[in-house]
């Protein structure tokens, strides 16, 4: 049920949820037994009637005409037949019913974005302790690379009090999520203790870019730069997924300085800062040029371990408000690119702090409602092309991936063209969602080719995308020769050295090759050494210094050339000191 | 840094040979009379960081990461806290080492103590 005003609290009272369930007429052995009842009648509540058949009154209900006492239990069924009598209920256990919204969910807006987008659908990576299993939550799959097994259940509570934040369902009970219909995927890189290696982190982050997830959640940090986490989070970014990070717990009162973790603060990665109550930065929050929203992390209730719930503070907390906001978005337009979610977020969230980005709250406080709201429209069909990338190099056989997203009707066709080449069809592989085709390279020639892939619908409708690639199937290599101006030299001289680098196949001479040339003297120890660039003349030019006392003998100049796009070449030649 | 609150770095042995396995903790302990809340950051407690001479050589937060939830944790009048881990030294070169244990609470609580490896 979906209600615009929030969820009220609702308190049964205990003759509405008292259900009848029927009474054992027992033996006379146990005819003294009372049992407790709500008696309700006709006119008036009458005392008498009751006590003549040994009831025991213990209430007389003023806003309905009833009471509740205690009655033999063989009095019951003669006492119901009477005509004054309407019902006898059992008084029967009562649980309250209710679902809390925390604080965080209301502060973001959530709530107001519901009838538009829970969200649902959108495949959320939680990678921390594990999630669940709890009643308020449902997890779709997962891994745990901490035991290497296919169970990623939580083992601490910090990731099933995240993934609560994202998406705890909409039902009576317990907390709601930022996105109620997100579905959670649960991948354990931390132990029980909350702790991590950086290998279970990039392991996870590989399962969710093979696995398809579109959101990578990480409540998790440390306050060092590793390339290899670097790497892996602009891998996925590359692959279209959108990763959001604590900032860290490392900020100061003052909200001075840069103590923004990893892999929060690589560039690629949404680092989100933590709000108390009053909408103002947690002392510890993270501050830095990296921070990029803030969320709420004071004081959140979701769900814990044991199908309990705990109240938590921490970056850690703040974290999924943003996933989970992501998710409302993308669930609203499938066809966004992950950059696209990212910057709806920046340019919704609520400012707060000094005007405008800060490093504090980043571009400010995430606002699910507004966010949702700004969301545009999805066109019936958008193409993306995930292999190879924009720009870069190719050779032997590439397989073509793109991702399509429809949202009006069936797919037709998918095709893929090389420049202005005829359309090939592509074929859909469902372990990854990408639509694929193998390219042999080999039959272009080297050099900038274009690569157009172009989607159509059963109603006629298309999209197509181009990228330029670089194919180079030839290796080419390098000819370089070095001669001097002379063949012998005296002591106190100066040796003239000249360096031609030309591409082998071709003959053409090449500029901007790095040589490095290295003079040896006879005994085989460097005598010298130097660097410079090919001019376009194909020639760099150096002179060495015989010196006063110079031993006399053969002497060798080796020169190396190196060149983008060639492997590198050498030359050599020699010459005597007399 | 609070005066009474103590930290104290131990090794299992203040000798050990090439190749042999370090025993490091390090003890926190109440020496007030009233009880005091240990605020960290993250769920890192701790960390021990081996040097030999002026280079560091081991450091056990390395490679790891941590989830970002605040914890407290009561340390009652004269409780004590004690975090151990085991450094398994890879082509350590005999001489005198030094290594700093830190309770990573903020703020954080440190002592060092030495050990040699003999050959």
């Amino acid at each position: 049920m979906k209600s615009r005003d929030g969820v009220s609290v609702i308190l049964m009272s205990l003759i509405l949820l008292v259900s009848f369930s029927g009474f054992i007429i027992t033996s006379a052995s146990a005819n003294k037994a009372k049992v407790e009842v709500i008696v309700g009648f006709v006119a008036q509540p009458d005392a008498e009637l009751v006590k003549r058949h040994g009831g025991e009154i213990h209430h007389t209900y003023t806003i309905i005409t009833a009471m509740y006492v205690s009655l033999p239990e063989e009095a019951i069924e003669p006492l119901r037949k009477n005509p004054k009598i309407t019902y006898i209920h059992e008084n029967g256990k009562v649980e309250a019913l209710e679902q809390t919204i925390p604080w965080g969910i209301d502060r973001i807006k959530a709530p107001q974005a519901w009838a538009e987008s829970t969200g649902t659908g959108v495949k959320i990576a939680i990678l921390d302790t594990g999630v669940g299993p709890h009643k308020d939550l449902i997890v779709y799959g997962g891994y745990d690379f901490v035991n290497s097994d296919t169970d990623p259940k939580d083992d601490n509570g910090h990731g099933t009090h995240v993934a609560g934040t994202a998406a705890a369902l909409y039902n009576d009970l317990g907390v709601v999520g930022a996105a109620p219909e997100a579905y959670l995927y649960a991948v354990k890189v931390l132990d029980s203790g909350g702790s991590g290696t950086l290998d279970w982190v990039i392991k996870g982050i590989e399962w969710s870019v093979n696995n398809g997830m579109q959101i990578i959640s990480m409540s998790l940090g440390t306050s060092t730069d590793y390339q290899a986490l670097h790497d892996a989070v602009d891998a996925a970014y590359g692959k279209g997924l959108l990763l959001v990070a604590a900032a860290g717990n490392s900020g100061n009162p003052a909200g001075r300085g840069d103590n923004v973790g990893y892999p929060a603060k690589y560039d690629s990665v949404i680092a989100v800062a933590a709000t108390d109550q009053n909408d103002k930065r947690a002392s510890w929050s993270s501050t830095g040029q990296a921070v990029e929203l803030a969320a709420p992390g004071v004081d959140i209730y979701s769900t814990w371990i044991g199908d309990g719930y705990a109240t938590k503070s921490g970056t850690s907390m703040a974290t999924p408000h943003v996933s989970g906001t992501a998710a409302l978005v993308w669930a609203e337009n499938p066809t966004l690119t992950n950059a696209e979610v990212r910057k709806i977020l920046q340019d919704t969230a609520t400012d707060l702090g000094t005007a405008g980005k800060d490093n504090q709250y980043g571009y400010g406080l995430v606002n699910a409602q507004a966010a949702v709201s700004a969301t545009p429209s999805p066109k019936p069909l958008a193409v993306s092309i995930i292999n190879p990338s924009d720009g870069s190099t190719v050779k032997g056989t590439v397989i073509i991936q793109a991702s399509v997203k429809n949202t009006a009707a069936p797919i037709d066709s998918v095709e893929y063209a090389i420049d202005s080449g005829n359309s090939i069809l592509m074929t859909y592989n469902p372990s990854n969602g990408y639509w694929e085709a193998d390219w042999d390279t080999t039959t272009i020639a080297d050099g900038p080719h274009t690569i157009t892939v172009r989607a159509t619908d059963t109603e006629g409708n298309s999209d197509e995308k181009t990228i330029t690639v670089t194919v180079a199937n030839t290796v080419k290599t390098l000819s370089v020769t070095v001669v001097t101006d002379k063949a012998e030299y005296s002591r106190n001289s100066w040796v003239y050295i000249t360096v031609t680098v030309k591409d082998s196949a071709t003959g053409n001479q090449l500029e901007g090759a790095t040589v490095d040339v290295t003079v040896y003297h006879p005994d085989g120890s460097v005598a010298g050494t130097g660097s410079g660039t090919t001019a376009s003349d194909g020639v760099a030019r150096f002179r060495y210094r015989v010196g006063p006392k110079a031993p006399t003998g053969t002497y060798k100049v080796v020169a190396t050339a190196s060149l983008a796009g060639y492997e590198t070449g050498t030359g050599e030649t020699t010459f005597k000191v007399v | 840094m609070r005066k009474d609150i103590s930290a104290e770095t131990q090794t299992n042995k203040s000798k050990y040979s090439v190749g042999e396995e370090v025993k490091i903790s390090v003890t926190m302990a109440n020496k007030g009379l009233n009880p005091i809340e240990i605020i960290f950051a993250s769920a890192q407690r701790y960390d021990f960081i081996v040097l030999k001479g002026n280079e560091e050589v081991w450091r056990w937060s390395n490679d790891k990461v941590f989830a970002m939830v605040l914890e407290q944790v009561l340390l009652k009048p004269g409780e004590k806290q004690t975090y151990s881990e085991t450094w398994k030294p890879k082509d350590a070169k005999p001489g005198k080492y030094e290594v700093i244990g830190v309770v990573t609470s903020r703020p954080p609580y440190r002592s060092a103590c030495v050990f040699k490896i003999d050959i």
